[in-house]
């Protein structure tokens, strides 16, 4: 082979493949490039358009969510029935509102005749006077959405209608008014739309805005559907988009020139470069070839050749022998310690990681049993700072959890500046063992059980201090309830046997007393000596009944009855007790709640405690009787022994007095104990209210504070459903009683009996006036006919008999009421007086239950003929 | 349904008759008095109520000749829904009815007060039965065409407050509505205290009509060391109120003392039980329980027994607007013949001239005066108490 041949060659070759891979290269560049500017092109229209749509429904969604959600705004709603407070409150909520991307719009609110109530600003809405808008938002109660053109600008018009709730009616509307192109302004942005781009927003194929000028021709345009609101579907709106291709494209063309340009000038550099390289490669080659001639000719083989070659490749051979033998020993060795230390390393791995495992389980499991501890548990340093603290204690003060750290304990509990006296954690840190110590903590009102132990670290020495206490405020409340309920019963068992036996003893006493009385002259002066034995038993037999009321064993009839009536009977009579200076308030429950009591007893309950209020006030002040349905929840009845949740009669009975000390309330319901002088008090009235309300299945509860006044609080079972007929009875009896308030004029000639009937009468809560003379009676009559409510006479009188003289009474007022009363008479039987139109007729001697009975009766009817 | 359905019927018979009547010679037209009351408001019964008093009152003066010699009165009811802008509406077009010489206001303060200009500018007489709001009569304007037979918040508050400090109480919060009766109520709690230094307010929380939950501002209420709450509401958030308290433990219930909105509805059947859980007492001024005017209220009930078979006080929702709306017709009713005309400054004349009237809640002597348009007096306020079983208010003693 010629050295001439062999370039040409490679420089033909060279040319021709410079040649054709500079032909596809560019061929393949220009039909890649223009494709992917095509495509970035399609992208880019798509994505700008994304873009812009989605700005604009986000916007829209924005404008909707505030302006749908602010006419749900109870103060909006209220400000529709409240005119005036348009000023107050309107107005500036609408002005305080900020529109999403801070676009100026109108924002009203109008009435249900479309009339404006309240705006954001001045301006006069373009709207008044749209049907449509208040046929949608206030009669068919739908939002309303419309765009107009008003003076080259469409508006867009969004009315959400203001439900009022107690209607269930539209009562006017939220509307708000702004430019479209308020909305498209966000895309006024200086130099990104021009000749080559084209954004619109229509409706439907209408186009209502238009930003770039570019047109249909050699444009990639899309269209896309906006996603909008509920409000502004029916006004199909969409986005139009496009980009120029012409404009896109050139770049291209411009590049396909130079690419030519430069291709021409690679093919003749080509042709000179192949030209040197030919010579310089073939000479190399040619001069190799000559030396695989020489081998093959040789017929060395050619690991000898190599081996026995001085040359740069010979030494590169046996080099590159030697370095693979030396490599594959290595690799050997190199994996053999890998395996090694590899399984080393898992074998560590698992170890650690079941270590690992275990300790957080250990961890999470002492952390839940340190947090689930409802006591409160703390670890402490020496000095007291709370390192760490559960849930509990957290839970106590109410503070988040971390927020207890590092605070002293007796800050945190005591609210002090060092620890208190006797604290069992300071003795445990000084003993270095568990101290325990109950202690009463004033700033909760709670007492814990405290019990503080030394933790030491592993060589022994105090390094913290674990301080668990206990509340057992409940369990001392219900120990001391328990414990007076316990004395109580305990010292009326022994006064209850006691006083048997004394009554026996004094029967015979009195009996005896009685009978030499009887056999001593009253000129001896032994009688005196017996009569104060007698006046002393007597004395003394009063006392033995005190005490078995206050042991439960004395008589009573339980009945039901409606409590306010029978509270209400007992402080009408106790008013007339009790000292004027002594102001009695009462707000007493009226309903047909019903009680098993003795209303005896009832009153000497209260009774017994107004006695008590008197005397605490000494005698000046104000008792306030409380009475009202209550349920009392399970906490409630905890601290009431033998007590169960449920619907009870509370009676509460309050004094502004001197209220009582500690001591003295531990044992108010004791027998015998008083605070009073001797002479002034025997000690038992509040241990026979104590043993009465007992009697009654009830509670009595005593709350007291020096200086403070004392607070009586009274439970009663409220008994169920089938007792409902006896009550009923019960209480209209009651309640006839309760109404006695009317005035009464009785007429009988002898003094003594007028009087004592009088007497009777207003005890029972009429006013009353007496007349001895049937002249003077009748002549009050016929000044004042109207002022009384019933007459009661005598029928035997002188001047005019008691039917002459109700006669002449019903000729001045025909309906009134008269009772006749008479111890015998032949003159007029009661079928007589009937048909006179006398009510009642009563044969005397009267019984006071008869009597309170006809009076009620007679006024009742009366007055139910009035009505009728 | 049914309720809108006798408004309809109500409506369709005062059209028939202003068309019969127009064929009809001037001595037979009828004499006409608006209704302008809350009738489209789901819970209220004080629109029924009044409604009650008008007509029993019109039956009676109609079965006794009627008025100005022989004409009828007849009632035309229109639904403000508790609404202002609708009241406004409605005043205009009752100035337009020929012969229609008053019209009659509903329970809503804020209604009556955004009236006052119309009722002004057209010379309607409006006669306030229920609403409270002081300034509905001490609207300051000459004349004066409001009228009132009823109390104002200024003698409520009082009255409740005073029954507060009647139990000891001295510490008092309140709860009242964002609206122009809310704000009467503030001002008029101002007042009282300032006379009284002794009661404290010890927080004022303020509500707008509709709102689910009061829990917050009772507690907020509460926890100020209130004693007492002075409610201010209608029957729908007064029953919130109540059910709420209710459901607190015994020891966090506060009383309350309420004004008489709670009344304008059927209260207890919205609260249930829950309101004997509760220590609740409200301001009245009349109740059929007390039968102070047995001649009056047997009269009353013949009426009322006939046309709507009320024979007792059992059945008589919301029971001040019956008495109220009844004394005011009858009032009325003088003033038209003490004029002789339908002329209604003629009429706002009379009322202030009538010497007196024996009415069913009291003596009117006289009822109105030039300076005063209030026919009550503080005196005629009690506090009463909810009877669960029959929604009864009873006075407490």
């Amino acid at each position: 082979m010629k050295i001439e041949k062999l370039s040409h060659k490679i420089t033909f070759t060279a040319t021709c493949i410079t040649l054709t891979i500079t032909f596809i290269f560019g061929a393949i560049s220009y039909l890649y490039t223009k494709n992917n500017i095509v495509d970035q092109i399609s992208k880019r229209v798509n994505y700008e358009s994304n873009l812009f749509s989605k700005q604009t429904e986000n916007l829209l969604a924005a404008i909707d969510r505030d302006i749908s959600s602010m006419s749900k705004n109870l103060l909006v709603v209220n400000a529709l029935i409240d005119t005036k407070g348009m000023e107050l409150y309107m107005n500036p909520l609408l002005r305080g509102y900020t529109p999403p991307g801070d676009i100026p719009i109108l924002l009203t609110l109008v009435d249900f005749e479309g009339k404006p109530v309240a705006s954001n600003q001045d301006a006069k809405p373009s709207y008044l006077g749209n049907k449509k808008l208040l046929q949608a938002a206030v009669d068919s109660h739908t939002p309303y959405a419309e765009i107009s053109k008003i003076k080259n600008n469409h508006m867009l018009l969004l009315a959400y209608p203001i439900i009022y709730e107690a209607t269930g009616l539209s009562e006017g509307a939220l509307v708000l008014e702004t430019a479209l192109d308020n909305i498209f302004l966000l895309y006024e942005i200086p130099g990104q739309f021009n000749d080559y781009n084209s954004l619109g927003l229509n409706r439907g194929t209408e186009l209502l805005i238009k930003r770039g000028k570019g047109s249909e021709n050699n444009f990639h345009f899309t269209n896309k559907a906006l996603i909008v609101p509920e409000i502004l579907k029916e006004l199909q709106l969409n986005i139009s988009y496009g980009l120029s291709l012409t404009d896109a494209l050139l770049p291209v063309r411009k590049i396909t020139y130079i690419y030519i340009a430069l291709a021409l000038l690679i093919t003749f550099l080509t042709i000179l470069a192949s030209r040197l390289a030919a010579k310089r490669i073939a000479m190399p080659i040619i001069s190799l070839s000559q030396m695989a001639n020489q081998i093959a000719e040789t017929g060395s083989p050619r690991t000898d050749i190599i081996t026995n070659e001085n040359g740069e490749a010979g030494v590169l051979a046996r080099s590159f022998q030697k370095m693979l033998v030396r490599l594959d020993e290595a690799q050997q060795q190199l994996e053999k310690k890998v395996d090694e230390k590899t399984e080393a390393l898992i074998t560590e791995k698992i170890e650690r990681t079941k270590t690992e495992e275990a300790l957080e389980v250990s961890k999470i499991q002492w952390g839940k049993t340190f947090n689930s501890m409802d006591d409160i548990v703390m670890i402490q340093d020496k000095d007291l700072r709370i390192i760490m603290a559960n849930k509990a204690t957290h839970r106590l003060f109410g503070v988040a959890p971390g927020q207890l750290k590092n605070k002293y304990c007796y800050k945190v509990f005591q609210d002090r500046n060092v620890a208190c006296k006797n604290c069992p954690d300071v003795l445990a840190i000084k003993n270095g063992k568990t101290f325990n110590s109950i202690m009463t903590n004033e700033k909760l009102g709670k007492i814990f059980d405290v019990t503080c132990s030394p933790i030491f670290d592993e060589k022994g020495n105090f390094s913290q201090i674990v301080h668990v206490s206990k509340d057992i405020t409940k369990q001392k409340r219900l120990e001391n309830e328990l414990f007076q309920a316990h004395k109580m019963e305990a010292i009326g068992t022994m006064a209850g046997g006691i006083a048997h036996d004394y009554n026996n003893i004094l029967a015979i006493i009195m009996c005896n007393a009685d009978l030499a009385l009887r056999q001593i002259p009253s000129y001896n002066p032994v009688n005196e000596n017996i009569r104060q034995i007698f006046e002393a038993s007597l004395r003394a037999r009063d006392l033995v009944k005190q005490i078995l009321a206050f042991s439960r064993q004395s008589e009573q009839k339980m009945v039901p009855l409606s409590p306010s009536t029978v509270i209400q009977q007992s402080l009408k009579l106790l008013r007339s007790t009790v000292p004027t200076t002594v102001e009695i308030k009462q707000d007493i429950y009226h309903d047909s709640c019903t009680i098993m009591a003795d209303g005896t007893q009832l009153h000497q309950v209260l009774m017994n405690l107004f006695t008590n209020a008197v005397h605490a006030m000494d005698e000046k002040g104000t008792i306030v009787v409380h009475g009202r349905i209550t349920d009392l929840d399970n906490d409630t009845v905890a601290f009431m022994p033998g007590f169960h949740a449920g619907t009870y009669f509370e009676l509460s009975i309050a004094d502004s007095g001197q209220g009582m000390d500690k001591k003295t309330h531990e044992r108010i319901f004791d027998p015998f104990f008083t605070t009073k002088k001797v002479d002034e008090g025997t000690g038992m009235g509040l241990s026979i209210v104590h043993g009465i309300i007992k009697n009654h299945n009830g509670f009595i509860q005593v709350n007291s504070k020096k200086g403070r006044g004392t607070k009586f609080t009274i439970y009663f079972p409220i008994i169920d459903e089938p007792h409902a007929e006896k009550i009923e009875n019960q209480i209209e009896e009651n309640a006839e009683h309760s109404q006695s308030t009317e005035h009464i004029l009785i007429i009988d000639d002898e003094e003594a009996m007028a009087l004592a009937f009088g007497k009777i009468i207003q005890n029972l809560g009429y006013n009353v006036t007496v007349k001895t003379s049937s002249r003077e009676a009748l002549e009050l009559f016929k000044s004042a006919p109207e002022a009384f409510d019933l007459v009661i006479t005598d029928q035997t009188m002188p001047h005019l008999s008691g039917a002459e003289m109700s006669t002449e009474f019903m000729k001045i007022r025909p309906e009134v009421p008269i009772i006749l009363c008479t111890g015998f008479s032949n003159k007029i039987s009661k079928e007589q007086a009937k048909i006179m139109g006398i009510r009642e007729f009563l044969l005397k001697p009267v019984d006071i239950e008869t009597l309170t009975k006809t009076i009620r009766n007679t006024l009742d009817v009366s007055r139910m003929d009035a009505v009728a | 349904m049914k309720k809108s359905s006798l408004i309809n019927s109500l409506l369709f018979l005062s059209l028939l008759t202003l068309t019969i009547s127009s064929q009809a010679s001037p001595q037979d037209d009828p004499v006409y008095i608006g209704f302008d009351a809350e009738q489209g408001h789901m819970t209220s019964t004080s629109d029924d109520a009044i409604k009650t008093g008008i007509l029993i009152a019109i039956d009676e003066i109609n079965r006794k000749g009627g008025v100005l010699g022989g004409r009828q009165l007849k009632l035309i009811i229109k639904d403000n829904r508790s609404v202002p802008a609708r009241g406004i509406k409605n005043i205009k077009e009752f100035a337009e009815i020929k012969d229609l010489v008053a019209v009659i206001g509903g329970k809503f303060s804020p209604v009556m007060i955004a009236e006052l200009d119309i009722i002004h500018q057209t010379q309607m007489v409006l006669i306030d039965v229920w609403g409270a709001a002081d300034i509905i009569t001490d609207n300051r304007r000459e004349p004066n065409y409001c009228f009132r037979v009823s109390l104002k918040d200024s003698w409520a508050i009082e009255t409740m407050i005073e029954s507060a400090r009647s139990r000891g109480i001295k510490k008092i919060g309140a709860l009242l509505p964002v609206t122009a009766w809310g704000r009467s109520n503030e001002k008029a709690i101002m007042a009282y205290l300032k006379t009284h230094p002794d009661i404290t307010l010890k927080k004022l929380e303020w509500y707008t009509w509709g709102e689910k939950s009061f829990l917050e501002k009772y507690e907020a209420i509460r926890q100020s060391a209130a004693q007492a709450l002075i409610l201010v509401t209608n029957e729908m958030e007064g029953s919130v109120v109540v059910k709420e308290v209710a459901r607190l433990s015994p020891t966090n219930r506060m009383p309350i003392i309420s004004h008489w909105g709670i009344t304008g509805g059927n209260f207890t059947k919205l609260t249930g039980e829950s309101i004997d859980k509760v220590d609740l007492t409200v301001v009245q001024t009349y109740s059929f329980y007390d039968q102070s005017r047995p001649e009056k209220l047997k009269q009353f009930y013949q009426t009322a027994g006939r046309l709507f078979n009320i024979n007792g006080p059992e059945n008589i929702p919301s029971p001040v607007g019956v008495a109220h709306a009844y004394d005011a017709v009858h009032i009325l009713a003088l003033a038209i013949n003490k004029t002789g005309t339908t002329n209604r400054p003629e009429i706002r004349e009379a009322l202030e001239n009538i010497e007196q009237y024996d009415g069913l809640i009291k003596h009117y002597s006289p009822p109105f005066t030039e300076q005063n348009h209030t026919a009550l007096l503080p005196e005629n306020l009690f506090m009463g108490r909810f009877r669960l079983k029959d929604d009864a208010i009873l006075r407490i003693q």
